[in-house]
């Protein structure tokens, strides 16, 4: 097994340097030049703004050529050091862990939950297969999934937030949260977590309830569920205990290539919640041109990416013995 | 992940049901002028027969537009048909009397007899920008999702075919454009284009190929042993012909199902970067624009929330209905 995990990652190894030597070679050839946007804007003499931006470059680094830059910055990313970002000065590791913690956060309380809502309708629709409940659920899945998440967060906003004024949507906590007591600060991010998780988790449901319907209502036709009928088991044991754990193995294939797509942080989303995550930051970042926070944020979106499809493979491998590694 | 998500439909669901919508959209895409324009589709002026808002939908049809040309007087944008025609004499009105980008004199006002969805920030009419929003999506929905098929069919045949450190490649270039985000393409695809249809379009057909490229390399693997292309090589056919005239047509049907939810998922993404107001640029009327505008004003004006939303929901609902229908074809085929 441990074989089997050290020749991934080291397959992992070049799919990595790809995607951080595209993502280089894009940032640095694309329009706008940050020094540009932080000291052109400020400066009124054209001369002095020239000054100030070739300092500014040389200061960070972006005066080289391009290849030798981006060995450097490889090197610097194996010890973890993604220099400071250009817009507000501060270490680039420390931001990103700050706002991987919020994205992923909120990324596996939706992910929970749409578990929890997933396996019992997916597991009750197979049992019925056909019948009114398999049917209303497959529906409304179909009409749920064909909404997409930021239309489903505009109409959140508008009708939950602006209209009926129950929850709040803009930002994780309330301008005063710093004053309140503990348990009143969890629960303001709890309540402002509410309306993004919402829309995090809805498609996550809907999908994953279909796939647990299809998947329980294979595994009911096998034999074994046939003998275990035959030996008087209830209905409800026939279903939760014999069926359910094994339709529910393929589960760990879909969760781990959803969750690199959960976790590097849905940009629309946190941009329309004003939610201080990834995405939020991949977006800034973008926008401002900040390059050392562009790059870390795409090697650790990339890491993630690796890692959840490696760690689900191990996972699926030591949850069914007839899996084996090759 | 689109696919597997769409319940079977009932039996009951036909084929014109299941494309009906779809059509309806796109024809509503090619014909938008002639729904909502500030010209007449046909009217009567200076004694001489003019059809302003029907070649005006002409100039939005693929090749042909290029053509087409509206009459003199109306192609000036000064020329205000309301005023200028002669109210006696014969014009048939699109039904919204209204150019998409026409500025009136109400901002933000509601649901009325003149303005039917009501009217945005800059005074611009909601039903207008949204019957002319489809065409944009469509363009872009049809035209991203072409060039992703293209460039996944590519990928996937000659990874499949040739297998080998080909394969090894291609696996990891298909590996690395899942994990790398739409939002730095854009960016690259800025450094030479300016924003507008066009970019949008590369940067989509650019980052979705991906699924098609799986597909079609799984069917390629699975064929690679079939007689029929071990006879081909044995009598001396070229890579090139084994790949497109003996084996693309076996894998072609999945393709097709795979590329119909694509449409869906490339306008979605069309209206989010529009959102983001990094994809159609702002004058131009789409649905993530007006979404955006919406978004500003939901304070002040929360109806203009629903259209672009219903849109978007009505877009995509139509591309899945006509997808599952034509998977549960090709399954039934199949068996």
């Amino acid at each position: 097994m441990w074989r089997y995990a050290l020749r991934r990652l080291f397959w992992g190894v070049p799919t990595f340097l790809f995607i951080t030597l595209v993502t280089f070679f894009i940032v640095h050839l694309g329009p706008g030049d940050p020094a540009f946007v932080s000291a052109g804007a400020s400066t009124g003499s054209t001369e002095l703004a020239a000054e100030a931006r070739a300092r500014l470059r040389s200061q960070w680094g972006l005066d080289g050529p391009l290849v030798e830059r981006y060995v450097r910055w490889v090197g610097r990313c194996v010890r973890l050091d993604f220099g400071r970002s250009f817009h507000d000065g501060q270490s680039v590791r420390a931001k990103l862990g700050e706002r991987f913690a919020r994205t992923a956060l909120l990324a596996l309380a939706a992910l929970v939950v749409a578990l929890l809502i997933a396996i019992p309708v997916g597991a009750q629709a197979a049992a019925h297969a056909g019948g009114w409940f398999d049917r209303g659920v497959g529906l409304l899945c179909f009409g749920l999934f064909a909404i997409p998440r930021y239309v489903m967060g505009m109409l959140l906003i508008v009708v939950v937030g602006v209209q009926l004024r129950w929850l709040p949507f803009m930002g994780m906590g309330s301008p005063d949260a710093g004053e309140m007591p503990g348990i009143e600060r969890w629960v303001d991010v709890a309540r402002h977590s509410l309306l993004i998780g919402a829309c995090l988790c809805y498609p996550l449901a809907a999908y994953l309830s279909r796939f647990v319907r299809d998947n329980v209502a294979a595994v009911l036709s096998e034999d074994y569920i046939r003998t275990a009928r035959a030996k008087g088991a209830s209905r409800m044991r026939v279903l939760y205990v014999h069926a359910l754990p094994n339709a529910l193995l393929p589960l760990l294939t879909v969760i781990g290539l959803a969750l690199p797509g959960l976790l590097s942080g849905a940009v629309i989303l946190e941009v329309m919640f004003s939610w201080p995550g990834m995405g939020r930051l991949m977006f800034d970042a973008v926008m401002q041109r900040d390059y050392p926070v562009i790059l870390g944020a795409s090697a650790l979106a990339a890491v993630v990416v690796l890692l959840g499809t490696l760690a689900v493979d191990l996972l699926y491998a030591a949850a069914d013995p007839r899996v084996r590694y090759t | 992940m689109t696919q597997a998500a769409t319940p079977s439909m009932g039996r009951g669901c036909r084929a014109a049901l299941a494309f009906l919508p779809a059509l309806v959209i796109g024809l509503l895409a090619l014909g938008a002028p002639l729904l909502a324009w500030d010209q007449p589709v046909a009217c009567r002026h200076e004694g001489r027969w003019f059809f302003p808002a029907l070649t005006a939908a002409g100039q939005n049809l693929p090749l042909v537009g290029r053509v087409v040309r509206r009459p003199i007087p109306f192609r000036y944008p000064d020329f205000d048909a309301r005023a200028t025609l002669d109210p006696a004499a014969f014009a048939l009105w699109p039904p919204v009397a209204f150019h998409p980008d026409e500025i009136t004199a109400q901002a933000l006002s509601g649901p009325s007899r003149t303005h039917w969805l009501g009217t945005d920030d800059r005074g611009r009419d909601v039903a207008s920008r949204l019957i002319h929003g489809a065409t944009v999506s469509v363009r872009v929905g049809v035209l991203a999702t072409l060039l992703a098929g293209l460039i996944g069919v590519a990928v996937g045949a000659v990874a499949g075919y040739f297998g080998g450190w080909v394969d090894g490649l291609l696996s990891r270039l298909i590996e690395a454009t899942i994990c790398f985000p739409v939002l730095f393409l854009i960016l690259a695809i800025l450094a030479w284009l300016s924003p507008g249809v066009t970019a949008v379009i590369l940067v989509i057909g650019l980052t979705q190929w991906t699924s098609v490229a799986r597909l079609v390399r799984a069917e390629f693997l699975r064929m690679a042993s079939a007689d029929y292309v071990l006879a081909a090589r044995a009598y001396g056919a070229s890579a090139a012909r084994i790949i497109v005239r003996h084996m693309l047509p076996g894998a072609l049907a999945p393709v097709v199902v795979t590329l119909t939810f694509g449409v869906a998922e490339a306008v979605v993404i069309e209206a989010g970067l529009s959102w983001l107001g990094l994809g159609v640029p702002a004058p131009t009327a789409s649905w993530g624009g007006m979404l955006r505008s919406a978004y500003e004003q939901m304070r002040s004006a929360p109806h203009l929330v629903y259209p672009p939303c219903i849109a978007i929901f009505v877009t995509v609902i139509a591309c899945h209905l006509a997808g599952a229908w034509l998977r549960k074809r090709l399954d039934s085929a199949a068996r």
